[in-house]
This record gives structure tokens, C-alpha cells and sequence, in this order.
């Protein structure tokens, strides 16, 4: 919210500052939930199902993986099944995604199964990626180019690595005002502090992937990052994100197109 | 208990001393204050005083021997005023009531300013005849032959007596003295003004901005919207927030009118500050229930605030400077007695102080808001007035050129009263509203732009005939038509533009209304009317039918004027009070509301960008029941009143957003927002002081609110989001002596509800929180203590100027002003929750000054 930081800095003047302190409070306990991360791209080799379950607030934040699910998936109804590999992570190297196929995932662990259905819609190119000064020339950030397909309803995620560390920031992108346009976006994380150690600094290698998602994937992420999932408590009503899966898990299933473009920060 | 004049015996020799002097005498030798106007004394000299043990009332008996100088004690006080020449003392005894019955009425003013008086009440001595000033000052009264003692009060004003022989027909005009502030020889008082027993209007509070002018404020600006927010069933929306909460309702369901126009957005700055600037402010009435009938489109309130209508006799300039503003208000007559002009202005300089700071981010920063209200009026003949009156106000908040945002309401009224007779009075009104917002947001390839207003024309005509000495009926007819732009987002790329024209939407907002107040009898009075109402919303445009998953299943077009659909609802309305005894009194209430316009909104702060949307096929007028029951006090001589009222109020078609809502989309607002029920309950207990050298008032409300919306929270009933248990505010003025008034609030209400995480997990290499039920959490309990001092520096009679200290939050308690959840910076294994808090000991001065 910048009109929450320029408040601050408004209130900082007039000699008073907002403060924050870090404070107790007694959360409920509440039912522990399945969590699946699933994933399918149109790169070979990868389709992932990772499950794992959800903790109480006081508990660190370790989420070991949780073994013994039966895990498949379906390629426009042919039936794959997915191995485990490490304690929660189940894989095939069977197939690998096409645009527009149809996937549904089926996970059973003890009584409880769940199932989602995804379409991988067709691929965008990323052109290009550098690195440019942000809106106040304090701090430099990653900017990607695409050409927007003239058919309507893209819609695109960008995951940003610095040397090879994701960056937690969720960037989002559809078309609905800029339809058929050749675009040119800033991934602006935010980053407001010169010791932050997200900071692209000279030197530094930086990949983005463009992932192109379906529609109920791109709500998914929408509402994680908009309805509060990262304890924003700014938000009115934080709610759980809208997935796609059914049976009463947490988490996604998305079938998406990957693009990758890597610069050296200058 | 005061003590008698007559019990009061003194020790004075004075010789050849005028009249200013003998009362500082007299003062300083006895309990009593006087109160005088100062050209009624200044030229009374040649006192003398020769009294040894002898009885005050004697003393002062022969002091005014001669002189056209009456006094009289009132509690403490001995008021002294000229005689009135026209009006020789009657007999207050009304032995020789006719039966002939004739008609007084006429128009209740300031002596001072030539201000109309609303809400003035009249009583007949030795009769249980009274009557309310209406808001431009008119009064009717119908009275058997005969002779009669007036007691016209007002708060603010000194109650007056004026003798009066009814037998005939007359126009009877009556000024009014304000109150300490423009007296001479002065410690004081407001003067008593008795709630109105009689009156079946119940939930109703009324607020004199003088009456106010001394409690603590924010930065420095006084606030009317922040001092309704301190009288029970009315809560903040927020730390330090204009934004209110009445009787469980959301925070647009208070219908807020300037001079009768919708005000749509009253904050400047998210909040902080009310669109209203006090100078400009004569009144502002306060209906939390059992709303008149007149009023309609809102659910929970109305705060009806009245301008001034300018001084008709003398001009004057006044204004403040603060930490945050500056005000100025200049004001006269055009014509003497007849006409006259007012122009208030305020504007922050806060962005001042950005230029000076040494950030750049911050020094290209732009931060302001200012208020123009403007008015005028015209007396064109005994029978008509005509007042046009403005308001037009904006904030600016932009950082370098990258992003922007601007918003404001401009608004405007023309009126026009005119006496049809002695019995009937009316009032035409053409009003104009406009609130909008403009936000910029430029990338490094796409500028996005992002416009939306809603804009009304709105035309009133309201009759109040006062049939006869037991019936007064109101009547009128309201037509409003809206154009709403509900959020349009533009975009300039780099390789063209692609214009996503959202059309306006345009409705057509009609109201027929009669009421009638009904004295039954001496003991019972009753109000019961109807308001109907109706809501067309009108082509052109696309409307939509959804399927159960909320998505677009059926597009209709509609030609322009096309009607799209029509709501009809009738709202009854009716009140009665029984009065238990001289000083006490019940009452109840049944009244509906509606309301056809909704403020979506998903932020914990007041945003600009909140969306005003009109009722659709889909989206349905919302419909608030309420009853409501109330005992009522006067408790020596209504010098303490107090109050207590209970309500139920019952809410249909209340709206939330769907989880994951995309608020800044182009798609149909309908596909994004849920329906549901609420209810709200409570009790609320008002005590007050209401003179003398120390008043303030108690209040203290017990509440709950609830809702019940299809899709969340697994459809059960949860908690409001302004659901708090307790509230209490404590207001205390104290005048300590001439120059010094200080006074304090504190505050305290149950923490409001809210959702908190009760889990997390992890996905994308990220941990992300899980929620359960919704509003199922408390922030923490809030409580405050505000100081202030008032002190007078100058007291002249062409320039009088004052300094005011304030502190907020005196004890620095951290209030809640949100709280988040995070990965722990020292601990990255664990998560906390870390509070933000915002005004922790917050001193303010301003300097206020008129001539």
C-alpha cells in the first residue's frame, strides 16, 4: 500500500511514527489440512505432486513431506501413475504436457482423496529480460518483454531467481486492458530498504520464468496474494485462496507453459 | 443547589461606579456570576452602593431603580438584560384562556448573527402547548385566546421568556442571545435546554458546533464527524478515523447531507479527517433510528449538517491556524437584515513539510486536501427566502509522476422557503452531487488511468402544514437521478491503447412521503407516516443474469431510457411517546429503511477507490427493520438528563465480496460480490451533565452485530466486522476561569472482530496462512485518553482571539491499528503477528482568531 507508507512517512514528520511491535497472541488450534502442490509443465520430465499437511500457527516451519498416497494423473483420460520418490514427493517421467490437453489429478492418502482438473493453455514467448532502475532510481529490478497473443483471457505468472533463489514476491499479469499488446513489465518486489537482501546487485544472475495459466490457477495465486494468505492485515476479510481442489485440500494443481530468459545484472 | 439571593446577604460601599465595576464587586463578594450583554451595560454609570448586611435582591433592587434593566437568577447566574419596551411583563397565570384559537408563527434567529435557529423549542407557560423550531428557523403554534409566557430555548442560546396576549392571528419573529461567548462579564454556562419529553422523535442527537468547539481534537482540527463518534450507538470506524458505525450498520449506510445534499465520500486523507470544516457548520442532527420520514435511501443513520447561512448583520472574519491547516471563513450581510454571504476555506500544508524532508521519494511526493464552502441567501419578502450554498472539496496524493491519486465532492444547493400562510410552510430544494476519483499509475511500458464518479441531480419539495394545535403534518415528494461511473480503467501501452469503456450506469430515485405528528393527549404523542420509495435503474447498458457459481450466464442489452427494473418499497414509520411525569418519559419506534446505492469495499481503511454501485437485477435495494425503545429523564430542572434506549434492527440483501474478488476489474461487479441477512442488537445509556461549570456527558453502549452471507463462512452467522461488545466515551469540559476551559475525553471499546489465521502451510517454497471461520478473532481492546486546553487570549469587541493545546492519546497506549502475520526476521523458523500502531501521544496547538 504506498498510501499506507506515504501516511507513515507523513506522520514520521509531524514527530510522531507509526510504531510495530511484535505481540502474543492466543490463535485457535485449528484441524490440520492436506496440502497438495501439484504441477505439469511443457518441459520434459516434469510432473510433480508434492503433499504435505498444514500446522498450527505456534509450530516452526518446517512441512515434512507426507508418504503412502496413492498419486496418478490423467492425460486426456489416459492414466498415469506417480512414484514416490523422497518422503511427499511423487513424480512420473512419464509424460510431458501439451498445450491444451486437459489433466485431472487424483491423490488418496488413508481415507481422503482429492481430485483437480487443469488445462495447460498455449504457450507465450518470453522475449527478453534486463535489468532497469526502478520508479525512484534507489533500487534496479528485473523487466521482461512479451507480445501478448491477440486472443483473449492470457493470463501469466512470473517467478523471479536471484542466483538461484526464488524470490517470494507473487507477480501476476493478464490481459484484460492490454490485449495484443507488445508489453514491457517491471517486476517491482517492493523492495524499499538498500540492505534488503533481495536487491539485484551488480553481478548477480537473474532468471524469470513465464508461466502461462489457466484460468483457475490464476485465481488461485490472485487470491493468495490479494485475500490475505501471506497475513496481510490490511485486508478486510482474509480468506483461503480459491483452488482447484476438490476433497477439502489445500494447495493447486496447475498445468502451465514455461518460458525462461536469464541476464547478469550489470 | 444554589443558593437564593435573598439568603445572600453583603457588605458593599461603592460610589459613583459604573455598572461593570459594582457587578465585579458584587461578584467578588458573593457565589454568583453575572451575565450581561455589553452594550446593554457599558452605558450605566454613576453607581452607588451603601448596603451593610443587607439581602443581594435588594442590593440590585436599587442599583436598577430607574434604569430599563431587568435581572434574574438562574441557577448560579444572575442574567441581566435591557427591558424589552414592546413587551410589557405579563401575568405568567394563564387564568383567562379562551376558546377562540389563533395562530403564532414566525421565524426564531441569533440577535447576534441573524442566523435561522433550528431546533429551538417553545414552550407556553401554563399550557402544554409546545413546538420545535424546523430547520430554517420557522415555528407554528396554535394557542386558545389569551395571554401566554413564551420560553423559547436553544442550545447555545439564552433561554429567553417573552410575554405574549394571543388574540388575534400573528407573526411573532424572535431573537435569541448567544450564550457566554458574546457576553461581557462573563464566567459560564450553556444554557439548559430540556430533551424533549413530548417529542415522539426518539434516537436523535443534536450538536451545536460551539458546543464542541472546546473538546480535544486531532492534529488540530475539530471534527463534528469525530464527535458523534463519542455519543452512544455510534462507533469509529477507525484510529483516529471520521468514518462511523451506527447501531451495527456498515459505514454506508449513514445518509450524510450538506445542506441537504448526499455527501458520498465525508474523509479527506483515508480517513483522518471529515469533509466538514467547522467554521462552515451551524448544526448537525444526528437520527440513529425512527428517521423522519423525509429522510430515505440509507439504512442506519442520517447526520443532517446544516451551513451557515452567513451574518445579516455585521461582518466578520474568523479563522485558525493549526499544525496540519489553516482555516479562514469571512462572512457579512450583502443587504442588512435581509441578505448576506458566506465563503469558509481550509487547506493542509502538510506536503510543506515533505518539500523540507530529506528523502527524495518523499520530497516529490504530493499531499494535500482543502475544503471551499460557500453560501449565500436572499430574504426577498416576509414569505420567501432563497439560499444557494456549495461545497467543493479535493485531496491530492501523488508520488513523483509514477502514481496519483485525486478525489473530492462538489456540491451545491439552491432553496427556497416560502410561507404559503401562517399554518403552511414550504421548502423546494434543486440539488447537485458529484464525487469522484482519478487514479494514475504509470510503468516502465503502460500508463493505467482509472476515473469513476457518481453524479446526482436531486429535486425536493417538502410541506409542513400545521393543521392545528394537535396535528403537524410533513409531506413531500424527492425525485434523484444518479449517473454512476462505476470504476473505468484506461491504459496507454507504449504500442496504442486499449479503452475499456465501462458506460454509465444511470437510475432514477423516487420518494413520496407524509407523516404526522399527533398530539393525542396531554400524555401521549404519536408520529406515524409512510415513505414510499422507488428505484428504475435505467438503460443504457448491459445487465446480467448469473449462473450458481457466480459467473456471466446471460447477457441483456438495454436501449437508452430503457427501464432495466423498478423496486418499490413502502417504509413505514412510527413513533410514539407517553409522558410518565413532569420530568420523565417512554418511547418506541418502528421505522424501515432502504437503501439502493452500496459502497463495496475490502480494505481496513477508508479508501477513495472504495466503489459506489446502484441496485441491479441482481444486485437488491437493502432493507433495514428497526424497533427501538427508550426512557427518558430530566433530573433537577434538566440540568442532567439522562437516557437509555434499546433497538433490534433487522437487515436484508447485505453484500460482501466473494473470496478472491478482483476488485480493480472490468468485469461485472455482480460476479465478485455475495448476499446475505445481518442483524444488530444493543442498549445504549446517555448521561449528561448539560451545565454549569463543569459538563460532559457518559455514554455507554452494549452491542451486537451479525451477518449471514451465502458463501462464507460456511453460511452460519458471524460477526460484523464492527461488531465491538463495549463502548464507552467520558466527555468532561471544565471552565476553570476566564481564560482557561480545559477538557478530556477517554474511550474504550471491545477490540472489533476479525479474521485471523489459525494455521499455516507451506506451498511455493513459501508459508502462507489458513484461515477458518471469518470474524472470529478480537483486535485487542482500544482505549484512549485526549486533553485539551483552551486559552483566551484576547476578548475584545471587535477582536477576540484563543490558543488551544491538545494532546491525543495522553497515556501513549498502542492502540491496534492493524495487525500482521509474518515469518519471524530474527527467527526465520517461526511465524508472529506484529502490530502496527499509529497515534501514540499525538500534541497539537492552533491558534483561532475573529473580528
Amino acid at each position: 500500500m504506498n498510501m499506507i507508507r506515504i501516511l507513515c512517512g507523513l506522520s514520521f514528520i509531524l514527530g510522531l511514527c507509526s510504531c510495530k511491535k511484535v505481540i502474543d497472541l492466543e490463535l485457535k488450534e485449528s484441524d490440520i489440512k492436506y496440502v497438495v502442490e501439484g504441477a505439469i509443465t511443457n518441459e520434459p520430465g516434469v510432473c510433480k505432486v508434492y503433499l504435505s499437511q498444514s500446522k498450527q500457527f505456534n509450530e516452526d516451519n518446517q512441512f515434512p513431506g507426507v508418504s503412502g498416497a496413492v498419486v496418478t494423473i490423467k492425460d486426456n483420460g489416459v492414466e498415469f501413475p506417480l512414484m514416490e520418490t523422497q518422503p511427499g514427493a511423487y513424480e512420473t517421467k512419464l509424460i510431458k504436457g501439451t498445450p491444451g490437453h486437459v489433466y485431472q489429478l487424483t491423490v488418496t492418502i488413508s481415507s481422503h482423496t482429492f481430485t483437480a482438473s487443469c488445462t495447460m493453455p498455449q504457450p507465450v514467448h518470453l522475449d527478453s529480460l534486463y535489468i532497469s532502475e526502478g520508479p525512484f532510481g534507489q533500487f534496479d529490478f528485473a523487466t521482461i518483454q512479451y507480445k501478448d497473443p491477440k486472443d483473449l483471457n492470457n493470463r501469466y505468472r512470473f517467478v523471479q531467481y536471484v542466483n538461484g533463489v526464488k524470490d517470494p514476491a507473487i507477480f501476476l499479469e493478464n490481459d484484460e486492458f492490454t490485449n495484443g499488446n507488445s508489453i514491457t513489465m517491471q517486476l517491482d518486489n517492493g523492495v524499499n530498504k538498500k540492505d534488503d537482501p533481495r536487491n539485484i546487485r551488480s553481478g548477480d544472475e537473474v532468471t524469470v520464468e513465464m508461466l502461462c495459466l489457466d484460468e483457475v490457477i490464476y485465481k488461485y495465486w490472485y487470491s493468495l496474494d490479494a485475500g490475505g494468505g501471506d497475513g496481510s492485515g490490511s485486508i478486510a476479510a482474509p480468506a483461503n485462496p480459491l483452488t482447484n481442489i476438490s476433497g477439502g485440500a489445500l494447495g493447486y494443481f496447475s498445468a502451465h507453459t514455461i518460458s525462461r530468459q536469464k541476464v547478469i545484472a550489470p | 443547589m444554589s443558593q437564593k439571593m435573598e439568603d445572600v446577604r453583603i457588605n458593599l460601599q461603592l460610589n459613583d461606579v459604573s455598572l461593570k465595576d459594582a457587578i465585579r464587586s458584587i461578584e467578588a463578594v458573593t457565589p454568583f456570576k453575572f451575565l450581561a450583554k455589553a452594550e446593554d451595560i457599558e452605558q450605566e454609570l454613576h453607581i452607588h452602593i451603601n448596603a451593610s448586611n443587607e439581602p443581594l435582591n435588594k442590593v440590585l433592587d436599587k442599583i436598577f431603580t430607574g434604569r430599563r434593566l431587568e435581572y434574574k437568577q438562574i441557577d448560579q447566574n444572575i442574567l441581566i438584560k435591557r427591558v424589552d419596551q414592546k413587551h410589557a411583563p405579563v401575568s405568567q397565570v394563564n387564568a383567562n384562556a379562551g376558546t377562540q384559537k389563533y395562530v403564532l408563527h414566525g421565524t426564531i434567529k441569533s440577535e447576534k448573527t441573524g442566523e435561522t435557529i433550528i431546533g429551538a423549542t417553545i414552550v407556553v407557560n401554563g399550557s402544554s402547548a409546545a413546538t420545535i423550531s424546523n430547520e430554517y428557523g420557522f415555528y407554528s403554534l396554535t394557542l386558545p385566546q389569551g395571554n401566554y409566557t413564551l420560553l423559547v430555548s436553544a442550545i447555545g442560546m439564552i433561554t429567553r421568556k417573552v410575554p405574549v396576549n394571543v388574540n388575534k392571528n400573528l407573526r411573532l419573529d424572535l431573537s435569541m442571545i448567544e450564550d457566554a461567548k458574546s457576553l461581557e462579564v462573563v464566567t459560564v454556562t450553556s444554557t439548559v435546554t430540556a430533551r424533549s419529553l413530548k417529542n415522539p422523535q426518539m434516537s436523535v442527537e443534536r450538536i451545536n458546533v460551539q458546543e464542541i468547539k472546546n473538546l480535544p481534537v486531532l492534529f488540530g482540527e475539530r471534527d463534528v464527524l469525530k464527535t458523534i463518534q463519542l455519543l452512544p450507538g455510534v462507533k469509529a470506524a477507525g484510529e483516529g478515523n471520521s468514518g462511523f458505525y451506527v447501531r451495527g450498520g456498515a459505514a454506508d449506510q449513514n445518509l450524510i447531507l450538506l445542506d441537504e445534499a448526499p455527501v458520498y465520500n465525508a474523509s479527506h486523507l483515508l480517513g483522518f479527517f471529515s469533509t466538514f470544516n467547522s467554521d462552515a457548520i451551524k448544526n448537525v442532527t444526528l437520527y440513529k433510528g425512527g428517521m423522519p420520514a423525509q429522510y430515505g435511501g440509507r439504512l442506519s443513520s442520517v447526520v443532517d449538517i446544516k451551513m451557515n447561512d452567513g451574518n445579516n448583520q455585521d461582518f466578520s472574519v474568523s479563522g485558525g491556524i493549526g499544525l496540519i491547516a489553516s482555516r479562514l471563513n469571512i462572512e457579512g450581510p450583502i443587504q442588512k437584515d435581509r441578505s448576506s454571504f458566506l465563503v469558509s476555506g481550509r487547506r493542509t500544508y502538510a506536503d510543506v513539510f515533505l518539500k523540507v524532508l530529506g528523502d527524495s521519494s518523499l520530497r516529490k511526493t504530493q499531499l494535500y486536501f482543502y475544503d471551499l464552502n460557500a453560501k449565500t441567501n436572499f430574504t426577498l419578502d416576509e414569505k420567501n427566502r432563497l439560499y444557494l450554498s456549495a461545497y467543493f472539496g479535493r485531496d491530492k496524493l501523488s508520488q513523483d509522476k509514477l502514481a496519483g491519486i485525486n478525489w473530492g465532492n462538489a456540491t451545491s444547493t439552491l432553496r427556497w422557503n416560502h410561507i404559503f400562510n401562517k399554518k403552511l410552510f414550504s421548502n423546494t430544494s434543486l440539488i447537485y452531487s458529484n464525487y469522484d476519483y482519478k487514479i494514475n499509475v504509470k510503468t516502465e511500458s503502460i500508463d493505467y488511468q482509472i476515473r469513476s464518479w457518481i453524479r446526482d441531480w436531486n429535486l425536493k419539495e417538502e410541506l409542513q402544514w400545521y393543521a392545528n394545535a394537535s396535528n403537524t403534518i410533513n409531506m413531500g415528494i424527492n425525485a434523484i437521478y444518479h449517473t454512476i461511473k462505476p470504476g473505468e480503467i484506461s491504459v496507454t501501452g507504449n504500442t496504442g491503447t486499449v479503452l475499456q469503456g465501462l458506460p454509465d450506469r444511470f437510475s432514477l430515485e423516487n420518494a413520496l412521503y407524509i407523516n404526522n405528528n399527533w398530539r393525542a393527549t396531554d400524555r401521549w404523542n404519536l408520529a406515524y407516516g409512510l415513505r414510499v420509495s422507488s428505484f428504475s435503474i435505467l438503460g443504457a447498458g448491459d445487465y446480467y443474469t448469473l449462473d450458481a457459481g457466480g459467473e456471466v450466464a446471460d447477457t441483456l442489452h438495454y436501449g437508452r431510457g430503457e427501464v432495466v427494473k423498478t423496486y418499490v418499497n413502502p417504509e413505514p414509520r412510527v413513533a410514539a411517546s407517553y409522558q410518565l411525569n413532569n420530568t420523565s418519559a417512554l418511547k418506541a419506534s418502528y421505522t424501515r429503511n432502504t437503501q439502493n446505492l452500496h459502497l463495496i469495499s475490502n480494505s481496513t481503511s477508508s479508501s477513495p477507490t472504495d466503489k459506489w454501485i446502484a441496485s441491479t437485477n441482481i444486485i437488491k435495494p437493502e432493507i433495514a427493520d428497526q424497533v427501538a425503545i427508550g426512557y427518558y429523564k430530566n433530573i433537577k430542572n434538566a440540568l442532567y438528563e439522562l437516557t437509555i434506549e434499546a433497538y433490534y434492527k433487522k437487515m436484508q440483501n447485505q453484500i460482501d465480496y466473494r473470496n478472491g474478488a478482483e476488485v480493480f476489474s472490468n468485469r461485472p461487479i455482480e460476479t465478485q460480490l455475495l448476499f446475505g441477512k445481518g442483524r444488530a442488537y444493543g442498549i445504549e445509556w446517555l448521561f449528561k451533565k448539560k451545565a454549569g461549570k463543569f459538563n460532559g456527558w457518559l455514554s455507554y453502549t452494549l452491542s451486537k452485530t451479525e451477518r449471514k452471507i451465502e458463501g462464507i463462512n460456511n453460511n452460519d452467522w458471524y460477526n460484523a466486522r464492527q461488531d465491538r461488545t463495549h463502548d464507552i466515551a467520558i466527555v468532561g469540559m471544565y471552565q476553570l476561569n476566564k481564560k482557561w476551559t480545559l477538557s478530556a475525553n477517554w474511550v474504550f471499546n471491545t477490540g472489533e472482530a476479525i479474521t485471523f489465521p489459525s494455521g499455516k502451510y507451506k506451498v511455493d517454497g513459501e508459508v502462507y496462512f489458513y484461515y477458518s471461520e471469518r470474524n472470529s478473532y478480537r483486535m485487542p481492546n482500544y482505549h484512549r485518553l485526549d486533553f485539551s486546553a483552551t486559552k483566551q487570549l484576547k476578548k475584545g469587541k471587535r477582536f477576540s482571539s484563543e490558543l488551544n493545546f491538545s494532546v491525543f492519546n495522553v497515556y501513549g497506549r498502542a492502540n491496534a491499528y492493524q495487525i500482521d502475520f509474518q515469518e519471524s526476521e530474527d527467527h526465520p523458523d517461526k511465524t508472529e503477528a506484529v502490530k502496527t500502531s499509529l497515534f501514540t501521544f499525538v500534541p497539537s496547538i492552533s491558534y483561532n482568531f475573529k473580528f
